[in-house]
Protein backbone atom coordinates (compact mmCIF):
# COMPACT_ATOMS: atom_id res chain seq x y z
CA UNK A 1 0.00 0.00 0.00
CA UNK A 2 0.91 3.25 -0.96
CA UNK A 3 1.16 5.96 1.99
CA UNK A 4 1.23 9.38 2.73
CA UNK A 5 5.27 10.42 2.01
CA UNK A 6 5.13 8.60 -1.52
CA UNK A 7 2.47 10.15 -3.07
CA UNK A 8 3.64 13.33 -1.86
CA UNK A 9 7.23 12.26 -3.51
CA UNK A 10 4.89 11.34 -6.77
CA UNK A 11 3.45 14.48 -6.97
CA UNK A 12 6.96 15.76 -6.51
CA UNK A 13 8.44 14.00 -9.47
CA UNK A 14 5.58 14.56 -11.60
CA UNK A 15 6.03 18.35 -11.12
CA UNK A 16 9.48 17.97 -11.38
CA UNK A 17 8.67 16.06 -15.35
CA UNK A 18 6.42 19.13 -16.28
CA UNK A 19 9.13 21.69 -15.73
CA UNK A 20 11.90 19.52 -16.94
CA UNK A 21 9.61 19.33 -20.28
CA UNK A 22 8.78 22.64 -19.93
CA UNK A 23 13.02 23.55 -19.91
CA UNK A 24 13.92 21.04 -22.66
CA UNK A 25 11.28 22.64 -24.88
CA UNK A 26 12.92 26.40 -23.99
CA UNK A 27 16.47 25.26 -24.69
CA UNK A 28 15.28 23.18 -27.97
CA UNK A 29 14.75 26.74 -29.76
CA UNK A 30 11.66 25.96 -31.00
CA UNK A 31 12.15 22.40 -32.04
CA UNK A 32 10.07 21.43 -29.15
CA UNK A 33 6.99 23.51 -28.13
CA UNK A 34 6.32 24.30 -24.42
CA UNK A 35 3.54 24.18 -22.53
CA UNK A 36 2.42 27.17 -23.44
CA UNK A 37 2.49 26.38 -27.57
CA UNK A 38 0.72 23.31 -26.49
CA UNK A 39 -2.32 25.48 -25.23
CA UNK A 40 -2.33 27.73 -27.79
CA UNK A 41 -2.46 25.08 -30.50
CA UNK A 42 -5.69 23.26 -28.61
CA UNK A 43 -7.22 26.61 -27.59
CA UNK A 44 -6.89 27.94 -31.92
CA UNK A 45 -10.05 25.86 -32.43
CA UNK A 46 -13.39 26.94 -31.05
CA UNK A 47 -13.44 23.52 -29.08
CA UNK A 48 -10.49 23.69 -27.69
CA UNK A 49 -10.88 26.95 -26.35
CA UNK A 50 -14.49 26.57 -25.16
CA UNK A 51 -13.05 23.18 -23.05
CA UNK A 52 -10.10 24.87 -21.60
CA UNK A 53 -12.10 28.16 -20.52
CA UNK A 54 -14.78 24.90 -19.08
CA UNK A 55 -11.88 23.27 -17.11
CA UNK A 56 -10.47 26.90 -15.96
CA UNK A 57 -13.48 28.28 -14.54
CA UNK A 58 -14.45 24.44 -12.88
CA UNK A 59 -10.79 24.83 -11.22
CA UNK A 60 -11.62 28.25 -9.82
CA UNK A 61 -15.36 27.30 -8.84
CA UNK A 62 -13.77 24.01 -7.05
CA UNK A 63 -10.35 25.31 -5.39
CA UNK A 64 -11.73 29.04 -3.99
CA UNK A 65 -15.41 29.26 -3.75
CA UNK A 66 -16.56 25.50 -3.14
CA UNK B 1 1.89 64.89 -27.98
CA UNK B 2 3.34 61.94 -29.48
CA UNK B 3 0.91 58.67 -29.45
CA UNK B 4 2.48 55.48 -27.44
CA UNK B 5 3.58 52.59 -30.33
CA UNK B 6 2.19 49.42 -30.37
CA UNK B 7 4.58 47.60 -28.48
CA UNK B 8 4.29 50.46 -25.45
CA UNK B 9 0.70 50.37 -25.26
CA UNK B 10 0.68 46.39 -24.68
CA UNK B 11 3.46 47.09 -22.30
CA UNK B 12 1.45 48.94 -20.52
CA UNK B 13 -1.98 46.82 -20.43
CA UNK B 14 0.04 44.18 -19.43
CA UNK B 15 1.19 46.06 -16.49
CA UNK B 16 -2.19 47.45 -15.90
CA UNK B 17 -3.88 44.13 -15.89
CA UNK B 18 -0.87 42.35 -13.55
CA UNK B 19 -1.26 45.13 -10.73
CA UNK B 20 -5.04 44.64 -11.09
CA UNK B 21 -5.06 40.76 -10.94
CA UNK B 22 -2.86 41.02 -7.75
CA UNK B 23 -4.52 43.55 -6.20
CA UNK B 24 -7.78 41.47 -7.05
CA UNK B 25 -6.04 38.22 -5.76
CA UNK B 26 -5.01 39.54 -2.46
CA UNK B 27 -8.72 40.67 -2.02
CA UNK B 28 -9.99 37.18 -2.79
CA UNK B 29 -7.25 35.29 -0.11
CA UNK B 30 -9.43 37.57 2.52
CA UNK B 31 -12.54 35.42 1.64
CA UNK B 32 -13.29 31.51 3.02
CA UNK B 33 -14.44 29.06 0.89
CA UNK B 34 -18.59 28.34 1.17
CA UNK B 35 -19.12 31.38 1.98
CA UNK B 36 -20.95 34.56 -0.17
CA UNK B 37 -17.89 36.28 -0.51
CA UNK B 38 -15.52 33.55 -1.90
CA UNK B 39 -18.70 32.86 -4.48
CA UNK B 40 -18.61 36.37 -5.19
CA UNK B 41 -15.07 37.14 -5.46
CA UNK B 42 -14.65 34.10 -8.03
CA UNK B 43 -17.83 34.42 -9.93
CA UNK B 44 -16.61 37.66 -11.03
CA UNK B 45 -13.59 36.85 -13.06
CA UNK B 46 -15.98 33.54 -14.48
CA UNK B 47 -18.01 35.72 -15.71
CA UNK B 48 -15.78 38.24 -17.24
CA UNK B 49 -14.16 35.36 -18.86
CA UNK B 50 -17.36 33.45 -20.05
CA UNK B 51 -18.55 37.07 -21.95
CA UNK B 52 -14.83 37.11 -23.14
CA UNK B 53 -14.87 33.58 -24.78
CA UNK B 54 -18.20 33.89 -26.45
CA UNK B 55 -17.39 36.94 -28.25
CA UNK B 56 -13.83 35.77 -29.38
CA UNK B 57 -15.75 32.71 -30.61
CA UNK B 58 -18.41 34.15 -32.40
CA UNK B 59 -16.26 36.64 -33.78
CA UNK B 60 -13.61 33.48 -34.55
CA UNK B 61 -16.54 31.58 -36.36
CA UNK B 62 -17.17 34.61 -38.86
CA UNK B 63 -13.36 35.23 -39.17
CA UNK B 64 -13.43 30.89 -40.55
CA UNK B 65 -16.48 31.56 -42.78
CA UNK B 66 -14.68 34.44 -44.25
CA UNK B 67 -11.28 31.81 -44.70
CA UNK B 68 -13.28 29.18 -45.76
CA UNK B 69 -14.67 31.16 -48.85
CA UNK B 70 -11.38 31.89 -49.55
CA UNK B 71 -9.95 28.49 -49.28
CA UNK B 72 -7.83 29.21 -46.54
CA UNK B 73 -8.62 27.06 -43.31
CA UNK B 74 -5.53 24.57 -43.74
CA UNK B 75 -3.63 24.57 -40.85
CA UNK B 76 -0.44 22.50 -40.14
CA UNK B 77 -0.86 18.98 -38.77
CA UNK B 78 -0.41 17.76 -35.61
CA UNK B 79 3.58 16.41 -35.43
CA UNK B 80 5.39 13.31 -33.60
CA UNK B 81 6.87 16.61 -31.51
CA UNK B 82 3.90 17.58 -29.48
CA UNK B 83 3.96 14.28 -27.97
CA UNK B 84 6.49 15.09 -25.56
CA UNK B 85 3.91 16.39 -23.27
CA UNK B 86 1.81 13.18 -23.56
CA UNK B 87 3.91 11.46 -21.36
CA UNK B 88 3.73 13.73 -18.40
CA UNK B 89 0.06 14.64 -18.48
CA UNK B 90 -1.46 11.07 -18.84
CA UNK B 91 0.75 10.03 -15.75
CA UNK B 92 -0.92 13.31 -14.32
CA UNK B 93 -3.96 11.93 -15.12
CA UNK B 94 -3.42 8.43 -13.55
CA UNK B 95 -1.71 9.80 -10.65
CA UNK B 96 -4.83 11.90 -9.74
CA UNK B 97 -7.37 9.67 -10.51
CA UNK B 98 -5.49 6.78 -8.90
CA UNK B 99 -5.36 9.09 -5.44
CA UNK B 100 -9.48 10.23 -6.12
CA UNK B 101 -10.47 6.56 -6.01
CA UNK B 102 -7.72 5.39 -3.12
CA UNK B 103 -8.90 5.53 0.50
CA UNK B 104 -8.27 7.41 3.07
CA UNK B 105 -8.05 10.33 1.92
CA UNK B 106 -5.02 11.52 4.21
CA UNK B 107 -3.17 8.96 2.62
CA UNK B 108 -3.58 9.80 -0.92
CA UNK B 109 -4.48 13.59 -0.99
CA UNK B 110 -5.06 14.82 -4.88
CA UNK B 111 -4.95 17.94 -6.72
CA UNK B 112 -7.13 19.66 -4.86
CA UNK B 113 -6.19 18.21 -1.13
CA UNK B 114 -2.82 19.94 -2.49
CA UNK B 115 -4.57 23.33 -3.22
CA UNK B 116 -6.24 23.21 -0.24
CA UNK B 117 -2.73 22.99 1.95
CA UNK B 118 -1.47 25.93 -0.45
CA UNK B 119 -4.95 27.86 0.12
CA UNK B 120 -5.09 27.65 4.16
CA UNK B 121 -2.21 30.71 4.38
CA UNK B 122 -3.27 33.97 2.95
CA UNK B 123 0.07 34.17 0.96
CA UNK B 124 -0.49 30.81 -0.59
CA UNK B 125 -4.10 31.56 -1.48
CA UNK B 126 -2.95 35.23 -2.90
CA UNK B 127 -0.36 33.50 -5.17
CA UNK B 128 -3.05 30.58 -5.84
CA UNK B 129 -5.72 32.79 -7.14
CA UNK B 130 -3.13 35.15 -9.07
CA UNK B 131 -1.92 31.98 -10.57
CA UNK B 132 -5.75 30.94 -11.72
CA UNK B 133 -6.33 34.41 -12.96
CA UNK B 134 -3.29 34.63 -15.24
CA UNK B 135 -3.96 31.54 -16.38
CA UNK B 136 -7.48 32.87 -17.40
CA UNK B 137 -6.48 36.14 -19.01
CA UNK B 138 -3.77 33.37 -21.03
CA UNK B 139 -6.48 32.01 -22.15
CA UNK B 140 -9.34 34.55 -22.82
CA UNK B 141 -6.84 37.46 -23.77
CA UNK B 142 -5.97 36.13 -26.89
Amino acid sequence: MIGRTTTFVIWALLGAALVGCQIVAALSRGRLPGLGTLVKRVTSRNIGRGVFVLAWMWLGWHAFAR
Amino acid sequence: MERPSGIALRHGVTVAVSTAGLGYALIASSTRPFTVAADIVTAVPLAVALVLTIRTMRHRRWSYAVASARGETDRPPWSRRWTVWLAPIVAIGAWELYCFVSVPRVQHPTLSVLIDSLDSSRIGKTVAFASWLSLGWFLVAR
